[in-house]
């Protein structure tokens, strides 16, 4: 008899159970794509961290270093340079000069490696790895030449030229700055890194064979850009690295933290600087002892940055971080208020059906049944409407995941504020006296601070894919099945509440 | 009242006493009488007079507000809800003037919720569902939903749900209020002869003298009070 009433209710009285399920499902639709949207916006994120530093990376560490006084100094001298001469045989008009830098990231301070096994020692840790970033500079061009007696002049980091050097003089130079980013990495098979969890488009991957070799795998996008394949040479302040690898982030195009990646130990020796490392990465056993670990590596280096996944998710910045904000507020609130919308319709027509059938439940108190059965019986054709409206409301979220992923919007993003990898290039160019050919530059013709910073700031654009996964669609379920719970509850509270004298006194 | 055997009803004291707007209405004031097992009675009154209260009275579809009220010896004030339901499932049969049909559930379907408070496996409520149809001669009209039955063959649904079950007693507010004269003898005919031929108590309200007299027992009630005529 249960199912019998309850079948026949809900198709006798269609306009009701349409409304309430059609309220219910709207607001179901909407959470589903809602939430199936911000699942979509977080893995987008997890791909844009992932291609700056790593599947499975937890924790960074880097620290913040002041730039060196004196900055990234290029030095032009006669001596080392070229003389374009005139066509008179006198002085000539331009000197050509080409200089390459190659250095630690600029505002990076070092940690020494042996910090490695500090944290390798800290509870909840997964493991552990370090690379060291730098940046190379490559600057050539041409300038033109002064009266034997000019002096060049030096300008400040901050652009400002120094009288006391006396800058000045003409700046007619043409030249060009070629800047890229190198990074130093751990090729003894460490579970966690930059390149973990990267995808090879071309050659192999470093290999721990490879430790103190001079080659390189180069980030995709750069090769793309700078016509670089597999086999070719690259030279890095002098010396000549063979490409053995192209990759890219398995965010699927997305450009990876670096340009190129080449053995640790070798980047120590190129600048240098044997047994220092910039930036240390961290996989935790469990998230729950991800603040732990935090803790414990601030102890370990209190003036480093250490920064979780979630502290490098609010870094992003980009469309990705305004969908993301926008799906989180507006899209949150919106599905907050539709569902208590749809709930209160729900309650309300449930409410008024409980109204019109007073008689009925009435007389079936006075026939003998009980309040649990005529509740349940309730509750019953409620439950039952909170499922069409789950598979109406599925439906309805399939369609609008549908239309989302037939738009694809592509979103942008950049990890600028918390990169560890950026900064600028707050150099100066002295004009130095020297040799009687070199023309000085204006004093004024530093480079600002922070001119060239952001290497690694490049945006990176992932299409928006959103699914409908088991997680929404038990969500949407729910969520379903408990507003129509709630509906029926107050439904059934009506009724129980009516005594079987109901059945006479709406007779009289 | 009937020379018969067992009392059903017993009461003694029972009033009724309603709120309304600030006023207190007496519906039933201090009511001693005693029904047996296999009268036929009618009530009558003016409206307002408290016929329709003590028939609730009688149902245990209400509670007194002094006095008591017995069925076959047990007290029905002092019931717990749930005994009363079951009270009301095994023991009383309701017919009303406006016949209380679920809208939604055919004839047949309407006759079944009589049976199901009582556990009575469906295969069985479905056999004795259709037996009342049959008796009441509506057994083609099983199928049919009450907005497609005119209003005798809707009363006649009405009392197949009150017998089914077999009760005790049988009450019946206003059963013919709502019928044209020639459904009304119809109907009262019906409950005439299942009167006689089961030997169950019939107690109903009426307006209707030609009705009332049919009664072996005849009850005027006025201002609360109760009297045989």
């Amino acid at each position: 008899m249960f199912l019998t009433y309850l079948g026949r209710e809900l198709s006798k009285r269609k306009r009701q159970t349409a409304l309430v399920s059609i309220a219910l499902a709207i607001a179901i639709g909407l959470v589903v794509i809602v939430s199936a949207a911000s699942a979509g916006i977080n893995s987008a994120q997890s791909k844009v961290l992932s291609g700056l530093y790593g599947i499975g990376t937890d924790i960074t560490v880097s620290q913040s270093a002041l730039p060196t006084p004196g900055g990234a100094r290029f030095d032009f001298n006669g001596g080392g340079d070229v003389a374009v001469p005139r066509g008179d045989g006198q002085r000539p008009d331009f000197s050509t000069f080409a200089q390459d830098r190659l250095d630690v990231a600029r505002f990076s301070a070092t940690f020494d490696t042996t910090v490695l096994n500090q944290i390798a020692a800290i509870d909840g840790i997964a493991g552990s790895s370090a690379t060291l970033k730098l940046n190379s500079i490559s600057f050539k061009g041409s300038v033109p030449n002064q009266s034997t007696d000019a002096t060049g002049g030096t300008g400040t980091a901050d652009g400002v030229p120094n009288p006391a050097t006396n800058g000045g003089g003409q700046g007619r130079g043409n030249f060009e700055i070629n800047s890229k980013s190198i990074e130093g990495i751990d090729v003894t098979g460490a579970n966690v890194g930059p390149l973990k969890g990267v995808s090879i488009d071309g050659g192999r991957m470093l290999a721990a064979s490879d430790a103190g070799k001079n080659i390189a795998v180069v980030d995709s996008v750069y090769a793309t850009a700078n016509t670089i394949k597999v086999g070719d040479t690259l030279a890095l302040k002098a010396v000549n690295f063979t490409v053995v690898g192209l990759i890219s982030s398995s965010g699927g195009g997305a450009e990876t933290s670096s340009n190129i990646y080449i053995p640790l130990d070798t980047a120590q020796s190129l600048v240098a600087k044997p047994g220092v490392v910039t930036n240390i990465y961290v996989s935790a056993k469990n998230a729950s002892s991800i603040p732990a670990i935090k803790k414990a590596l601030l102890v370990i280096l209190p003036d480093a940055t250490v920064s979780s996944q979630d502290d490098l998710a609010a870094s992003l910045t980009g469309s990705l971080s305004s969908a993301s904000g926008l799906v989180r507020t507006l899209g949150k609130w919106l599905s907050i208020i539709v569902l208590l919308v749809a709930f209160a319709v729900a309650g309300l027509f449930t409410s008024s059906g409980v109204n019109r059938r007073v008689r009925e439940f009435g007389t079936l108190k006075a026939i003998g049944w009980r309040n649990s059965r005529i509740v349940r019986q309730i509750m019953g054709e409620t439950f039952v409407t909170g499922a069409i409206a789950a598979l109406l409301g599925l439906i309805i979220g399939t369609i609008g995941i549908f239309i989302v992923n037939l738009v694809a919007p592509t979103l942008s993003s950049s990890a600028g504020q918390l990169s560890p990898f950026g900064g600028g290039l707050p150099g100066r160019f002295a004009g130095q006296q020297g040799g009687g050919d070199a023309g000085g530059f204006r004093g004024d013709g530093g480079f600002p601070g922070g001119g060239l910073g952001g290497l690694n700031n490049a945006a990176t654009a992932v299409k928006l894919h959103i699914n409908l996964s088991m997680s929404t669609l038990l969500l949407a379920i729910s969520i379903a099945l408990l507003g129509a719970l709630i509906a029926g509850a107050f439904g059934a509270w009506r009724a129980a509440r009516l005594t079987p004298v109901s059945a006479f006194r709406s007779v009289e | 009242m009937s020379e018969t055997t067992a009392v059903l009803y017993e009461i003694k004291g029972l009033s009724k006493r309603y709120v309304q707007k600030g006023r207190n209405i007496d519906a039933l004031n201090n009511v001693d009488l005693t029904i047996n097992s296999g009268d036929l009675i009618s009530i009558q009154g003016p409206t307002g007079g408290g016929k329709s209260t003590l028939l609730q009275m009688l149902g245990g579809l209400d509670k007194p507000t002094s006095g008591s009220i017995s069925l076959l010896g047990k007290n029905l004030e002092t019931m717990s809800e749930s005994d009363l339901a079951r009270t009301r499932g095994n023991q009383i049969g309701f017919i009303f003037q406006t016949f209380n049909l679920i809208p939604t559930l055919n004839a047949l379907e309407n006759v079944e919720t009589a049976l199901v408070p009582l556990g009575v496996s469906s295969l069985e409520r479905r056999e004795r569902s259709l037996k009342a149809l049959e008796l009441m001669g509506l057994s083609d009209r099983a199928n049919h939903l009450p907005s497609e039955l005119s209003g005798g063959q809707q009363q006649r649904v009405a009392i197949a749900r009150a017998l089914v079950k077999n009760p005790d007693v049988l009450l019946a507010d206003e059963p013919t209020g709502n019928l044209d004269q020639d459904t009304r003898d119809q109907i009262m005919d019906l409950l005439e002869s299942i009167w006689r031929d089961k030997g169950l108590t019939l107690i109903m309200v009426t307006h209707d003298s030609a009705i009332a007299k049919r009664a072996k027992t005849h009850l005027i009630i006025a201002n609360g009070k109760v009297s045989v005529k």
